[in-house]
Formats: C-alpha cells, structure tokens, sequence
C-alpha cells in the first residue's frame, strides 16, 4: 500500500504513545509535504536527545548534565526533598515555581500487581541522600492511587527513621471545581487534609 | 437505554494509564463477569469520574458496549474499603486476592459468588490487623479458589481418595492437594505437612476462620507460599504480587522451617 521508506515511518510513528495507525500516517503524510529541512531537524533533535540526555546522578532527573540545574542552583534549600514517581511530575512542581528544594525522581511507584517492588525504584538512592545530606524535610508528591499510598506507606516508614519530617502534598478539589460534582472518594480526602485557618 | 449502553455493579481490580489521560479499567461485574473498559479522560485533575476509578472502589456503572473495548461512561460509588488504604500489608494482600481474581474470573457470564465473595473477604482484610494478615490473605484465596472449583484438595488423600484426618500429609502441587503419607512416595514432588499445618489447611474450607486461627501468624505465612505454587501451577503464571509480600511481613521474618519444603 505504500513505498517502502513511508510504511517505516508511519510504523515508527505508530509505536509512539497515544498515537494510532491514523495519526501515525497523517504524521507521515504531513512530514513529507513540508520542507525536507524541518524532517531533518526532527530527525537531528530525536538523535541528540536520545545520545546527549541521561539522568542526573543526585536526583535521577532526566537531563543532559550531571548534576542537572536544579542540582547544581546555589539558591534551592537543600534540606528539602521532593519526591516525584516520575520526571514530568517534578516539571508539573516546578511550573507552580512554589517550591525551592530539591527533587528525587523514583522512576515510577510500587505495583505489586504489575511486579515492580521498591528495589526496582531510587528509593535506596534516596535514603542515603537523606542519610547523608542535612535534609529536614521530605516532601512526597505522590499520587494518591493504591500504587502511590503503597509506595508513601514504605517511604514514610524508612524515611521516618533517618529523621527528617515526611509531609504528603495535599489532595482534595480542584481549583475552579465544583464541590457539589466532586466525588466521594475525593471529598473524603479534601476532608482529611483539612487545616486550621 | 439504548441496546449498546448497559449496567453492571463492579469492583475496580485494575487501572492502567491508556494514551494521554485515559484509563484502561479491569473490573469485575457481578452481572457480566470481567469487562475491560476505557474511562476516557479520567486521569485529568478535573475529571468528573475522579477518585471513583481508584482500586477497590464499588461502583453502579454505565457502560458502553465498544468494538474491542467497552467505554466506562458513568460510575456511582457503592462501596469503599479506606481501612485498605491505611496498611501496606493489607492492600498488599488485597492486591493478592485481586490478582488471583484477575487470573481466574470469566468475561461475559455473570460472577455473583466470586463477587460477593472477593467483598466479604476485602472487608475482612480492611479490618484486620497486622499479626492477622497472613490468615485473611490465605483464607481469601482459598475461598477464592474454591468457588471457582479450583481450591486445594484438604481433606482427602489425592491419590487413595481416603479421608485424611488429624494427621501429618503430603502435599502434591501436581495431584491438586493433600496426599496420605503412604501415598507420598509416588508424588515425587510433594511437600510435607505437620499435624498442625494439615489442621490449618482444613480449616481454610469454612466460610470464617476460628477467632484462635487468626493468630498462627508464622503457620499462615507458609500456607500461603503452599497456596501460592498451588495457584502458579494452576494458572500456568506467577502471581506477581505475592513477591512483594515478604516486603510486608519482613518485621515477622520466616523463621527456618515453618515454611513447607
Ligand atoms: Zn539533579
């Protein structure tokens, strides 16, 4: 059905997430039709992403220096960590620009069902840093699915012992909801991290 | 109601992150057995569906019968089980029981004792605490297993058929439960049993556990590696969550020998 060098792409395009035989081919169709230079940009930005970016050896950040910036910035409060399943997460944390710390990135939660354990995550790496730094305060910024209160549940347990605080980020309603919409489960937790005002 | 869209009452058993913020949602029905079901945009902060896609969660449901997958278009929670939430043993143990569910539930057909069953057996599990948490687990899918027709043979010998009583046996993975010492020898793969380990093992067929049961954390703890090669080698997988379960009883490590083999 097509030339050769057009089903290699729409096949790579397809294995992509999100994106079905459909938007795989319009993709196709559309990076033919511009400009050859604009196709070999892409081509050169996938090839130096994929050759210059690995993970920072502090907090496992994706990036293309080690220790990432916001390892090395001189004005974050290093005795705060923020505990992130994963990197696009810590840059959700870091567009409220709210939070001055530092970041741990885990590479994902405990899944039992799915067979991944606490070994396989930067938790070890993240006890040592706070066994090590002077961290005051550990901040988890974790979702609240089975997967993140399993995975808040063993941190607390072996963060706790080394010292610092172990706060979790609140949940409840968002911004500009309704709370006559919310559902149950979402009101219960609005309701159990209340606080004074 | 349109033909395509129906209802069922389910229980969330898993939720998988599908394109950019749908959910690819496992639950079991009481009224159509297993569906697989998209939740389109559920993952987004605002998502009207919210928390009522989390695991374990009961829901009266509206759904949408699809091509390859059905579409989960509206859900009312019934029923929550927060005491799972607040102990890692616990849900770790309900992820257990939700993983054997997974393996042996049927699609299509009604599932209104398994369940009925797999609820009873998570409140139970919401409740309890930590010394009695092997007991729940190992009496749950035993009683999981059982009525889908595949629990452990407990009370009679697999391979002579005589009733086994107050007694040290065998245990054969391959004949499907319980063999009378005599009839060991030909299982070359069984384990042994102690008097105390056959007792507990018959006591798994009730519909509860004895208050006294509840506490032979240490005898429980190796029933369920017994029940957990049972299961691995009926359903021809390993049960994933059960390798996390040691990461929650690791305070109450096994001592040598209370485990079979
Ligand atoms: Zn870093």
């Amino acid at each position: 059905m097509y030339t050769r060098p057009l089903a290699r792409l729409i096949e790579h395009l397809q294995r992509l997430p999100g994106i079905g035989p459909k938007t795989a081919q319009r993709l196709a169709f559309h990076l033919l039709r511009r400009p050859k230079s604009e196709a070999l940009q892409l081509a050169q930005a996938l090839v130096e992403a994929t050759e210059q970016i690995g993970v920072c050896s502090r907090c496992f950040n994706l990036s293309a220096e080690d220790p990432c910036d916001i390892c090395r910035q001189s004005g974050r409060q290093g005795e705060m960590i923020c505990v992130v399943a994963e990197p696009r997460d810590l840059v959700a944390i870091e567009r409220t620009r709210e939070f001055k710390g530092h970041y741990h990135v885990l590479g994902g939660l405990i899944n039992p069902m799915e067979g991944i354990g606490p070994e396989q995550l930067r938790i070890k790496e993240l006890l040592q840093r706070v066994g090590t730094d002077t961290v005051k305060e550990v901040i988890l910024a974790i979702n609240p699915s089975t997967e993140g209160e399993m995975t808040t549940m063993y941190l607390s347990k072996y963060v706790k012992v080394l010292g610092p605080r172990v706060t979790r980020i609140a949940f409840g309603l968002p911004v500009g909801g309704d709370l006559e919409y919310a559902d149950e489960m979402t009101l219960a937790r609005a309701l159990e991290g209340r606080r004074e005002i | 109601m349109s033909g395509k869209t129906y209802r069922a009452t389910g229980i969330n058993l898993r939720r998988m992150p599908l394109g950019e913020s749908d959910l690819l949602m496992t639950i079991l029905t009481r009224e159509n057995g297993l569906v697989r079901a998209v939740a389109r945009g559920a993952r987004k902060a605002n998502a009207r569906i919210g928390g009522r896609t989390e695991q374990f969660v009961v829901n009266d449901l509206q759904l949408y019968r699809g091509r390859s997958l059905d579409q989960l278009t509206q859900a009312e929670s019934l029923r929550t089980f927060p005491g799972l939430l607040q102990d890692l043993g616990r849900l770790t143990a309900a992820q257990y029981l939700a993983e054997g569910v997974l393996q042996e539930a049927a699609e299509g057909q009604p599932q209104e004792d398994l369940y009925d069953l797999l609820l009873v057996h998570l409140e139970r599990l919401a409740a309890t605490p930590s010394h009695q948490i092997a007991a729940r687990l190992v009496h749950g899918v035993y009683q999981l297993l059982a009525v889908g027709g595949v629990a452990p043979e407990v009370h009679f010998c697999t391979v002579s058929h005589r009733p086994i009583a107050a007694e040290s046996a065998g245990f054969s993975v391959e004949a499907g439960g319980l063999v009378a010492l005599e009839c060991l020898s030909h299982e070359r793969a069984g384990f042994r049993l102690d008097i105390e380990q056959v007792a507990a093992l018959q006591l798994l067929a009730d519909a509860d556990l004895t208050p006294a049961s509840l506490d032979w954390n240490y005898l429980w703890i190796g029933l369920e590696r017994l029940l957990r090669r049972h299961i691995e080698f009926h359903f021809d997988r390993p049960l994933r969550a059960a390798t996390l379960l040691e990461m929650c009883f690791e305070p109450l490590a096994v001592p040598a020998g209370a485990s079979p083999q």
